[in-house]
């Protein structure tokens, strides 16, 4: 039998019968500002065994039509105002979903099709047992008595490969960890066997190891049920790895539909080649040795060519040396201090005038409190940091509001970084007024010059935060973290929040900023694919240590360290011919940093096989 | 301009028409009705019901229940206020402090607070009048220290959580001092809370005010409250049950429009400052 | 307050789940939703027994009650120290002893809680 009847036979369905097919599907919100059209004229068809990707930019309606599917939207206040949405379901019948009544829908929903959202941390009940959300769908679907029902249930955890299952039964959602809760969810999502799985944002709010375990966790699963897979993101590169045919959307509307490798390789949409235009591929920069800006079309910032002289003289801004930052951690009916968390463990690299370091790694890894250390937002344990020869450990809390005037940094979050109730001119021009920096007159020209630089109109000045979207939000909290001309900006996690192509256009002007104003970065990120872009070295942190450092060509092309390695291996490639995450991936789950109070880890020793390029060897 | 229109709903009509009322009285009566109408007394007409000639009865000594309504609206408010504003020039600073510093700071001032707190705030307003003698001023110390620690503790809990916010960090990297940040940064992100508790803090200090007054330990006679009006009028219920229903009502009424107010407040500030 | 801790709950995540696992509303609300307002309820209402304790000694005056509200009146009035500091004492013990029982149940309504 061919691979295509033995699908056939499994599903009860022919293969050329789509389970789901959307036909000029329209969904509308009732808001104060009026009526807001979500989606608009959506048409595309699942069929059996196959992974459609929806993707798209924020505003692009993805979740939308997903959520219109399962006719969930409605409780969001969202209208189904037009349209079909067909299901075909058992024994040929197919179902209109958008006209179908509530207890049919009911009947679909969690059996014949399953969903799983983006956070799974919220996506379970956290005063339900782990057993009691596994089979309250069974029961509701299934006829099967109450011990079956807990059988099943072990099956379908051994299904998602989580060790233990009868344990985990009667465990509560918070005793496990974020990887294994979104195999919980998956797990309950495959429950009746689903023959469509819609999986809304499934990885975007897990470490890339996890992501990649997840997603090769779902591919594996579409290949042993046969069911097809809506898979909706805004991330091309996991696109590129797990889908087979690609809808993409904007503003709610459908753009192009195609093969995967017909989109990659011969986009015919221009908002298609822009969107992606401006994913940084892993292993695109294999050759270079110096950052460079992305490709971006309509690009407003100007692209020049990247620095050869990063700084006449090499000289160093930044040193840091044997950086050790803990958090202690208070439990006992006294409140004692009965551990520490050992953030920041032993930590040493420098960065040199105009250039940019990136620390990356996954969460818990160290490097969002290494950034704060060194800005000394957290007061660090042990260890030296110079900035332009001064020890910022040793300043006492005067000297070293001045010496910040020389290191600023730029936040994750860019709706939690800007004062909600302060104006935009106010807020940029604090660090001027702060330090005395300047007079009345000369902080307006300032803040305007400023304002220029990142690109906003001055008109901008006198609007509030909630006033302006995520990317422009960014560009004030670098137009402030610049206002003081530090000579570091330590940016964390400053364009993960960000779209896709808002995030391009903001590397652009890091870099661009670098190049005018010789800024040096300390970049601290969890996506390879962006660091690979906008470094010149890179540092590997691993449970508060540094594993491996480098150039970035030595890093990528290079990677020694086994952790380094795994890194490597879990990043999707945005490119469908270089499909890398293989069937079932394991990882070690990344013990936590915890240790009592009093240890004392052994002082790292690092072996140097390069120039520069230093690995960790105990 | 949108602001406004949230304020448009049923209860937002409502309760700003009551409390632009009370307050309108408490301002303008005194100034409009001769202090005599309210002390005159008449004792053939003692204890009659609404007619034309009391509009709303009149009470045990004959006097006319109406003006004294409308003139015992500004000692209530004024009492109300007057502590309101006491708790929060105490809890004010307390919790904001207490908050933004954290650690010891916070430890050892929370326990002053706490200590306050397990105590319910009425037997504590009581217990201080009773101490310090009834009178005016105490009843609006009473009231207002027995207020600040819910304040306290409820201003320290917001401080907290703004405090960790990203844009504090921001500023202190940007070199702003410590009294910067509290007053330029956190203060305006608490006020919402800040003002909707206050308006419904004023509902019960009305209450409570009533409460004390009609247990002796408020204002005293000759002054004219609601409280006070209420409790006198303890005797001739069965008789003459307009005697309490008039202040009741008026207290009633204030409370449910400070409250509604106070709702629709909150609807509005928060969504706003968190979008 | 009910009302408030419910519509945060309602809002999460968890209970959109609930839903597409094709639970009847019913269900979400009462058994999903309302598990997880409990504990916050809970914590209010011993809190709200601190309040009731004021209103009681208006009421039982106001009703001729001699019970410990009316007591406590009494001592007020008369200036009596000692009865003041006991009533008062026994008041606030009675109140600090039903916060306790609530902080002792609070892990049967969220198993995320632990005793220490």
């Amino acid at each position: 039998m061919t691979e295509r009847n033995k699908l056939s036979s499994k599903l009860d369905t022919q293969i050329d019968d789509p389970i789901v097919s959307l036909d000029h599907l329209r969904v509308e919100f009732e808001t104060d500002g009026g009526t807001v059209v979500a989606v608009n004229d959506i048409s595309f068809k699942v069929f059996p065994g196959e992974t459609v990707c929806l993707v798209g930019e924020s505003g692009s309606g993805k979740s939308v039509t997903s959520l219109s599917l399962m006719r969930l939207v409605e409780f969001g206040g969202g209208q189904i105002t037009g349209g079909k949405m067909l299901l075909s379901r058992d024994g040929k019948k197919t179902a209109n979903l958008s006209e179908v009544d509530v207890d049919t829908m009911r009947s679909i929903r969690g059996n014949e099709i399953g969903m799983i959202f983006q956070e799974p941390m919220t996506s379970l009940n956290p005063v339900f047992s782990i057993e009691r959300q596994l089979t309250d769908g069974l029961r509701l679907h299934t006829n099967l008595s109450a011990s079956e029902t807990r059988e099943k249930a072990i099956e379908l955890l051994k299904e998602v490969r989580i060790p233990d299952p009868e344990k985990r039964l009667r465990q509560y959602p918070h005793e496990l960890s974020g990887g294994m809760r979104q195999r919980v969810v998956i797990a309950i999502a495959m429950a009746c066997r689903p023959r469509l799985l819609i999986a809304d944002e499934p990885t975007t709010a897990l470490d890339v190891t996890i992501q990649a375990e997840i997603l090769s966790l779902i591919n594996r699963l579409k290949r042993e049920t046969g069911m097809a897979v809506l898979f909706i993101t805004h991330d091309m590169a996991v696109v590129a790895q797990m889908a087979d045919r690609v809808v993409v959307m904007y503003q709610g509307n459908l753009i192009e539909e195609g093969t995967v490798n017909e989109i990659f390789s011969a986009p015919k949409e221009e908002y298609t080649k822009a969107l992606l235009a401006a994913v940084p591929q892993l292993g695109q920069m294999a050759g270079t040795s110096l950052p460079s800006p992305l490709n971006i079309p309509g690009a407003t910032v100007t692209v020049k060519p990247p620095r050869d002289d990063i700084g006449i003289e090499k000289k160093t801004l930044l040193e840091v040396k044997n950086l050790v930052t803990r958090f202690p951690v208070y439990g006992g009916i006294f409140r004692r201090k009965v551990a520490n968390v050992h953030a920041v463990e032993n930590v040493s690299f420098t960065i040199d005038r105009g250039e940019t370091m990136a620390l990356v790694g996954e969460s818990g890894c160290g490097k969002s409190s290494c950034g704060r250390s060194i800005l000394r937002l957290v007061e660090p344990e042990s260890g030296e940091i110079f900035l332009n020869g001064k020890n910022i450990i040793s300043l006492n809390s005067s000297e070293l509001r001045s010496a910040r005037r020389d290191m600023q940094m730029v936040f994750q979050d860019p709706y939690a970084s800007l004062n909600p109730y302060m104006r935009l001119r106010e807020q940029i021009a604090e660090p001027l007024n702060n330090f005395g920096l300047a007079g009345r007159s000369e902080v307006d020209d300032i803040v305007r010059d400023i304002l220029e630089k990142v690109e906003l109109p001055t008109s901008f000045l006198r609007r509030f935060p909630h006033e302006l979207s995520g990317g422009q939000r960014q560009r004030v909290a670098i137009a402030r973290a610049i206002v003081v001309n530090p000579s570091l900006v330590i940016t964390d996690e400053a364009v993960s929040a960000l779209d896709v192509s808002v995030q391009a256009q903001v590397l652009n002007l890091m870099m661009s900023l670098q190049d005018e104003l010789g800024l040096s970065y300390l970049f601290i990120s969890h996506d390879m694919a962006v660091v690979e872009r906008v470094s010149h070295k890179v540092g590997v942190m691993y449970l508060g240590r540094l594993v491996e450092v480098g150039t970035r060509s030595q890093i990528f092309e290079n990677p020694q360290h086994e952790y380094t390695r795994t890194l490597m291996a879990a990043v999707p490639i945005a490119d469908p011919k270089k499909r890398n995450i293989s069937n079932d991936m394991n990882f070690k789950p990344i013990p936590s940093p915890v240790f009592p109070v009093g240890h004392n880890p052994e002082n790292p020793i690092y072996e140097e096989i390069e120039d520069g390029h230093l690995i960790l060897r105990n | 301009m949108s602001i406004f229109k949230k304020f448009l709903t049923f209860k937002g009509i409502i309760g700003i028409t009551l409390v632009l009322c009370v307050v309108l009285i408490a301002i303008f009566a005194p100034l409009i009705i001769p202090p005599e109408f309210a002390t005159k007394m008449d004792m053939r007409a003692r204890l009659s019901p609404p007619n034309m000639a009391h509009w709303m009865g009149t009470d045990q000594l004959g006097r006319d229940l109406f003006y004294r309504v409308m003139l015992g609206a500004r000692t209530s408010i004024n009492i109300a206020t007057s502590a309101v504003l006491m708790s929060l020039v105490i809890g004010l600073p307390l919790g904001l402090v207490s908050g933004y510093f954290g650690g010891r700071t916070d430890n050892v001032l929370m326990r002053l607070v706490d200590t306050l707190l397990s105590f319910p705030a009425l037997l504590l307003a009581l217990t201080i009048s009773a101490v310090l003698g009834p009178n005016l001023q105490n009843t609006i110390i009473a009231i207002g220290i027995a207020f600040t620690p819910y304040l306290a503790r409820l201003i320290r809990g917001e401080a907290l959580r703004v405090a960790q916010m990203p844009y504090v960090e921001a500023a202190r990297s940007s070199g702003a001092t410590n009294s910067r940040l509290i007053i330029g940064h956190v203060l305006p992100n608490i006020m919402p809370v800040v003002i909707v508790q206050s308006t419904i803090s004023l509902a019960f200090a009305i209450l409570a005010e009533a409460g004390l007054s009609f247990l002796g330990l408020g204002t005293q006679p000759p002054e004219a409250s609601w409280g006070l009006m209420i409790q006198a009028s303890r005797d001739y219920l069965d008789r003459a049950p307009w005697t309490a229903l008039v202040p009741g009502t008026a207290v009633a009424l204030t409370v449910l429009g400070l409250n509604m107010f106070g709702d629709v407040l909150r609807d509005v500030l928060d969504p706003r400052s968190q979008s | 307050m009910t009302r408030a801790t419910m519509t945060g709950i309602l809002s999460q995540e968890f209970i959109r789940v609930a839903r597409a696992k094709g639970l009847a509303e019913k269900t979400v609300i009462w058994q999903y939703g309302l598990a997880n307002a409990i504990g916050p309820v809970m914590t209010v209402a011993g809190l709200q027994m601190g309040y009731l304790f004021g209103s009681i000694i208006v009421m039982e005056s106001l009703f001729n009650y001699t019970g410990m509200g009316w007591l406590t009146y009494q001592a007020l009035l008369n200036r009596d120290m000692p009865l003041i500091q006991a009533t008062v004492f026994v008041i606030a013990a009675v109140v600090m002893l039903v916060n306790l029982i609530v902080d002792l149940l609070y892990p049967f309504f969220d198993p995320r809680i632990q005793l220490k």
